[in-house]
């Protein structure tokens, strides 16, 4: 936790005035350095200025100097973005236009996905959190048991019955 | 969906519309802060709750009330973050939920560490970073995630990892000017020399980072150094130094509110008393200091401080006391499942208390042993010669 002046406390139409005021000012200084500093096309410089400013609305107020931030931000996002883009790997147009194997099957899991994705934000919000350490951040039962503060044994249990809740859920949106 | 922020109108319609999301969250946060989280626990959470401003002011406001109540604060971030992950994915563009369950996850990492739970703490701020990693323009989440975990490795006695954390997080707040953390990295840097028995340039670490904040609007941070320094001055033989910084720590603490830190300031304070052979101070703020952090829900720091008071009341030559507070303090460390090592030795020590000619002595070595091996699993304990 740190202590920083209370900023948060701005009403919402204070908040996006100065925001865009921000903005206003500073874009043009992110695009010319994504562009000119590291060769970055115009769409992708618009893209990244705008998420910069997104990430940078989302913690204003832990933000002192507005503009050093901004610029650290852009160079940092231009360079995950180029090292982003030497992975990528040039395909033939043959393959280009072949259908994406990965939705050959998309009319069988389609639902399958959605259904899953509904049944979980059904979920009690304990369920929730457990499955998503488990299955999303990969966390072991261990591991959930220290955030948790409870036992490894307990935590087992949780997961399992969160299973069962999850497929009842699942199963009974299926059948609505 | 909102995939892409291309265009200027998107952005800034999403910028209002999580703005009016967390107005509009402020009063149902007010109430959930004042309410039992177990009470949310085992229902659905609302859908009107599953918004990006309402997990903002959710996290931020429950990492707020830290130091008034360390488990609701816990129990809510955790809440937070899991509102975070019910959050429709089409909603959002997915950098939003990636900051917010990076968000989470740092406060969450935080409070497990001021709780003393520091392998629950470096998980979940290595899953803060991992989230943050994803995003291009998460960077700074990232590093901010690696500067908080930086002080778990600390506590953990992994000092060449911390000390390259310092390193890496120095160079790139460098880039943002962010003064404030970097003062942070100095403050690391400080506590490793301070960890290391280095207490010459720990002091030096910590009179040069006193000196910077002199110029800033950071009394939190100012407080911290003072208080480390006031440590460092303790072991350095240098009560009076210590007796000033912490003094200017505490008085700092009282004014922002923290009484959690004021506490732990005057647990140093108290030491200083008890070195000096001031007995009847230091048991006095010892039983106090107890209660307090039994009250808080550390149990660790309550057993610690529980061996401290026993000291205590061993120099005043009250024995049978000083061994009746060793067996609360076994309970304590057998209930709240605390450092399995230890207690065998405190054991050990409750029956030695029984006939041994120096309790002091045989007290203060057990306590400093199980504060070095709270972080360092190879220590070996000897026994103090006959």
């Amino acid at each position: 936790m740190t202590v920083t002046a209370d900023k948060s406390a701005l009403r919402p139409t204070d908040r996006c005035a100065a925001f865009a005021s921000i903005y206003d000012e500073h874009l043009p200084l992110l695009l010319g350095l994504a562009m000119e500093r590291f060769g970055i096309g115009r769409a992708d410089a618009q893209t990244l200025a705008h998420e910069v400013f997104l990430a940078y609305f989302l913690k204003m107020d832990d933000v002192r100097d507005v503009r050093a931030w901004l610029v650290g931000a852009i160079c940092n996002a231009s360079k995950h973005h180029l090292r982003k883009r030497d992975r990528d790997v040039e395909v033939s147009k043959g393959l280009l236009e072949a259908p994406d194997p990965r939705l050959r099957a998309i009319a069988d899991s389609l639902p399958d996905q959605i259904a899953a994705r509904e049944a979980l934000s059904c979920l009690t919000a304990r369920c929730q959190l457990a499955l998503y350490m488990h299955y999303v951040e990969g966390f072991t039962i261990p591991e959930i048991a220290d955030q948790l503060k409870i036992t490894p044994a307990y935590a087992h249990k949780l997961v399992t019955r969160c299973m069962k809740q999850a497929r009842k859920r699942c199963g009974a949106k299926e059948e609505a | 969906m909102i995939s892409s922020i291309d265009a200027r109108e998107v952005l800034f319609n999403l910028v209002k519309q999580i703005a009016a999301e967390r107005e509009a969250a402020r009063p149902v946060v007010e109430v959930l802060l004042a309410s039992r989280p177990e009470d949310l626990w085992d229902s659905e959470i609302p859908i009107e709750w599953r918004t990006v401003g309402f997990v903002q002011e959710l996290t931020e406001r429950a990492a707020g009330i830290l130091e008034q109540n360390t488990h609701r604060a816990l129990s809510l971030c955790q809440f937070a973050l899991a509102t975070a992950g019910s959050i429709n994915v089409d909603r959002y563009p997915s950098i939003v939920l990636t900051h917010l369950k990076s968000r989470a996850w740092k406060e969450i990492g935080f409070i497990h560490g001021y709780q003393g739970a520091r392998e629950a703490s470096l998980v979940a701020q290595t899953a803060a970073r991992r989230d943050a990693d994803q995003e291009a323009s998460l960077s700074h989440d990232s590093m901010s995630a690696e500067l908080s975990s930086g002080f778990v490795l600390l506590f953990l006695r992994r000092f060449d990892e911390a000390t390259a954390v310092a390193h890496r997080c120095e160079t790139f707040f460098r880039e943002y000017s962010d003064v404030r953390r970097l003062i942070h990295c100095g403050i690391l840097r400080g506590m490793i020399a301070q960890f290391s028995s280095d207490f010459a340039s720990a002091r030096m670490f910590h009179e040069e980072t006193i000196a910077l904040l002199q110029n800033t609007d950071d009394p939190h941070t100012l407080a911290i150094a003072n208080h480390n320094l006031g440590i460092v001055c303790t072991y350095l033989g240098l009560s009076h130094e210590a007796r000033i910084a912490l003094q200017r720590a505490r008085s700092i603490f009282t004014d922002l509110r923290m009484p959690a830190e004021v506490e732990r300031v005057d647990w140093v304070l108290a030491a200083v008393s008890l070195a000096n052979g001031d007995f009847a101070t230091s048991l006095t703020q010892f039983s106090r200091l107890r209660v307090a952090f039994r009250e808080r829900g550390m149990a660790e720091d309550a057993a610690q401080v529980g061996l401290f008071l026993a000291e205590a009341l061993a120099a005043l030559g009250r024995h049978t006391e000083a061994r009746n507070v060793t067996a609360e303090v076994i309970e304590e460390f057998r209930s709240a499942n605390l450092n399995h090592r230890s207690i065998p030795l405190l054991v050990e020590l409750f029956e030695r208390l029984r006939t041994t000619a120096r309790p002091r002595e045989e007290i203060r070595h057990v306590r400093s042993f199980i504060e070095r091996s709270r972080t360092d699993p190879d220590v070996v304990f000897l026994p103090l010669p006959d």
